[in-house]
C-alpha cells in the first residue's frame, strides 16, 4: 500500500497542468518562448500550493513511525522517498532530509547524553572528523549533476540495504582498548537495565574506525541521509563498542554531524521551509507515535517492509538518474 | 538504577542541558513562524502559489529567480536559466545568473526577516547553530579538567562548525 502511495507521488506531480514557466511567461512575452522549454523539466502540480507540504507531513508521519519500527534513521528514508517522488528538486530534499535527521538527533540527544547511553567521550573525535567531512561532502553533493547524484544515491540506498540485510550485531562486545582509545579516554560504563548490571566498555581499532567517519561524513554531506546506518557498524562491529552505546551515540553523532552539511545546504540557499517544516514536524509526531506503537508491533515483519520500501526507493533514484525510470 | 560509576560526566550534562532547552526552542518557534507563513499573517518574499513553479529547479537557478521576483521579472530570469542550459552558458548574460543568484545565499535571509517565509529560517538557524553553542559551552569544564586532548578537539569542532555557518563555504554552481 505504502508502495502504491508512492508510486502514485509523479503522476500526481505531472498530471496535464500547464508548465509553471508557461504560465508565467504568459504575463511576459520576450520570455514565452524560452520558458516554454521549462515545461519538459518541471511539470507544474494540478494541486494547490497547500496539498504539497500536506501530503509531505502525512507522508513524513508515516515515515516516523516506520523508522522507529524498522530501526533506521528518519532521514535515510526521506530522502530517497521524497527525492523519488516528490516533485521537489534533490538539492531541496537533502537539505530538508539533513535538517529532518537533525533534529530527530538533537530531540534524542539530552535523554540519550544524561542516561549515559551516549557517550560523549567516544562521539567527539569521531564528530570533528565526521563534521568536517560532511562539509566536503556536501560541497561536492551541490557541485554535481542531479544525474550523477541520484545513481550515487541509488547504489548507496541499495547498499545499505545489503548492510541491513547482512550486518551483524554483538551487543556486548569484548575488546582490549588500543593505545589510542587509551590516551584519550574512551571508555565508559554504563547501567545494562536488561540484565540490571554495569556494563564496562572499551573501544580498539580507533585509528582505522575514525578513518572510516571520513567516508562516511562525506556520504552524509553529499545525500543528506543522516548516517547512522553506517555510525552503528563501524562504532559496534569495528570498534568494538557495545550496541547500546553505538546506537545512542550513532544517534547523538548525527546532530553533529549534519549540523554542519546542514549550514553548507542552508548557505547555499538548498533549505525551503515549506519543506523543512512540515517534515520536522511530521517525522517528530510520527517518531513519537511510533515509540507508542513498537510495543505492540511485530518488529521483524516491519523491518523487511523498511527494506523493501528502501529496495524500492534506491531502485527509482537509480533508474530516475539513468534516465530510465523519470 | 544508576549508580556513582554509571552517571554522565559534567560536560555531558552541561551538553545535554543546553541541547534540551535549546531544541524545544528551536521547535517551538518553527512551528509558530511555520503556521504564521501558511496562514498568510505576514507577506512573503516569494507569493505562496508561485512556490511550487520554482521549488523543481535546481537550487543556483533557484536563488537567481528569487533575486528577480521582487522586481517581478521571474518569468524572464526563468527565460534566461532556459536560454543558457539550452546554448552550454557561455552567453556573457549567463553570468548573471550565478552574481544574482549567489547574493541571495548566505546569511542574506536576514535582510528579508520580516517576510512570512523567511522568518522560518529564524527556527531553523537555531536549530542548525544548537551544537555550536553546546559545544562552546563544555568548553570550561574540559578547560577546569586540565582535559588537553578533548579541549582542542572541542575547539576545533567549534570552528568547524562555524566555518559551516559562517557562508564562506560556497558549493553548487552551473
Amino acid at each position: 500500500m505504502v508502495v502504491m502511495l508512492f508510486s502514485a507521488m509523479p503522476v500526481l506531480a505531472s498530471s496535464g497542468e500547464p508548465a509553471p514557466a508557461a504560465a508565467v511567461a504568459a504575463s511576459s512575452p520576450t520570455a514565452t518562448a524560452q520558458a516554454v522549454a521549462l515545461t519538459d523539466e518541471a511539470p507544474k502540480s494540478t494541486m494547490p500550493w497547500w496539498a504539497w507540504p500536506l501530503i509531505l507531513f502525512i507522508v513524513t508521519f508515516i515515515l516516523g513511525i516506520m523508522a522507529v519500527l524498522g530501526g533506521v534513521g528518519g532521514g535515510v528514508l526521506y530522502v530517497p522517498i521524497i527525492g523519488g517522488f516528490f516533485p521537489f528538486n534533490l538539492d531541496f530534499v537533502r537539505g530538508a532530509g539533513l535538517m529532518v535527521a537533525l533534529a530527530g538527533a538533537l530531540a534524542a540527544g539530552p535523554g540519550l547524553l544524561k542516561r549515559n547511553l551516549a557517550s560523549l567521550r567516544l562521539a567527539l573525535p569521531v564528530a570533528l572528523i565526521a563534521s568536517s567531512s560532511a562539509i566536503v561532502g556536501a560541497m561536492i553533493g551541490l557541485a554535481l549533476p542531479q544525474n550523477v547524484i541520484q545513481i550515487a544515491l541509488g547504489g548507496t540506498i541499495l547498499g545499505i540495504v545489503a548492510i541491513m540485510l547482512m550486518a551483524g550485531k554483538s551487543d556486548f562486545p569484548n575488546v582490549k582498548a588500543d593505545k589510542l582509545s587509551q590516551s584519550l579516554g574512551i571508555m565508559g560504563i554504563y547501567r545494562e537495565e536488561s540484565i540490571g548490571k554495569d556494563v564496562e566498555w572499551n573501544v580498539h581499532k580507533t585509528l582505522p574506525g575514525l578513518l572510516m567517519f571520513i567516508i562516511i561524513g562525506i556520504m552524509a554531506g553529499m545525500f543528506g541521509l543522516g548516517a547512522g546506518w553506517a555510525n552503528v557498524p563501524v562504532l559496534n562491529l569495528m570498534m568494538g563498542a557495545p550496541l547500546k552505546v553505538s546506537v545512542a551515540t550513532s544517534k547523538f553523532l548525527l546532530s553533529i554531524t549534519d549540523t554542519s552539511a546542514a549550514w553548507i545546504y542552508m548557505n547555499n540557499g538548498a533549505v525551503l521551509p515549506m519543506m523543512v517544516a512540515p517534515s520536522i514536524i511530521g517525522i517528530m509526531l510520527g517518531s513519537i507515535v511510533g515509540v507508542k506503537i513498537l510495543a505492540k508491533a511485530k518488529p521483524k515483519a516491519i523491518k523487511y517492509m523498511v527494506i523493501a520500501l528502501l529496495l524500492f526507493a534506491g531502485l527509482r533514484a537509480l533508474l530516475k538518474g539513468l534516465g530510465i525510470w523519470k | 538504577m544508576s549508580s556513582e560509576k554509571t552517571k554522565a560526566s559534567e560536560e555531558q550534562i552541561i551538553y545535554a542541558n543546553i541541547l534540551n532547552y535549546g531544541m524545544m526552542i528551536g521547535f517551538v518557534i518553527l512551528t509558530i513562524t511555520f503556521l504564521l507563513y501558511v496562514f498568510g499573517a505576514f507577506n512573503n518574499f516569494v507569493p505562496i502559489d508561485k512556490l511550487p513553479n520554482y521549488w523543481k529547479l535546481k537550487v543556483g537557478d533557484y536563488l537567481y529567480v528569487m533575486s528577480q521576483i521582487e522586481q517581478g521579472k521571474d518569468a524572464e530570469a526563468v527565460a534566461l536559466i532556459e536560454k543558457c542550459k539550452a546554448e552550454g552558458g557561455k552567453a556573457e548574460e549567463c553570468k548573471e545568473i550565478y552574481e544574482k543568484g549567489h547574493k541571495m545565499a548566505g546569511w542574506s535571509w536576514l535582510k528579508n526577516i520580516s517576510k512570512g517565509d523567511y522568518m522560518n529560517f529564524v527556527g531553523i538557524a537555531i536549530l542548525a547553530g544548537l551544537t555550536i553553542a553546546c559545544y562552546a559551552a563544555i568548553i570550561p569544564a574540559l578547560f577546569r579538567k586540565k582535559d588537553t586532548a578533548y579541549l582542542l578537539i572541542a575547539i576545533a569542532e567549534v570552528l568547524v562548525l562555524t566555518l559551516a555557518a559562517s557562508g564562506i563555504l560556497k558549493g553548487g554552481g552551473h
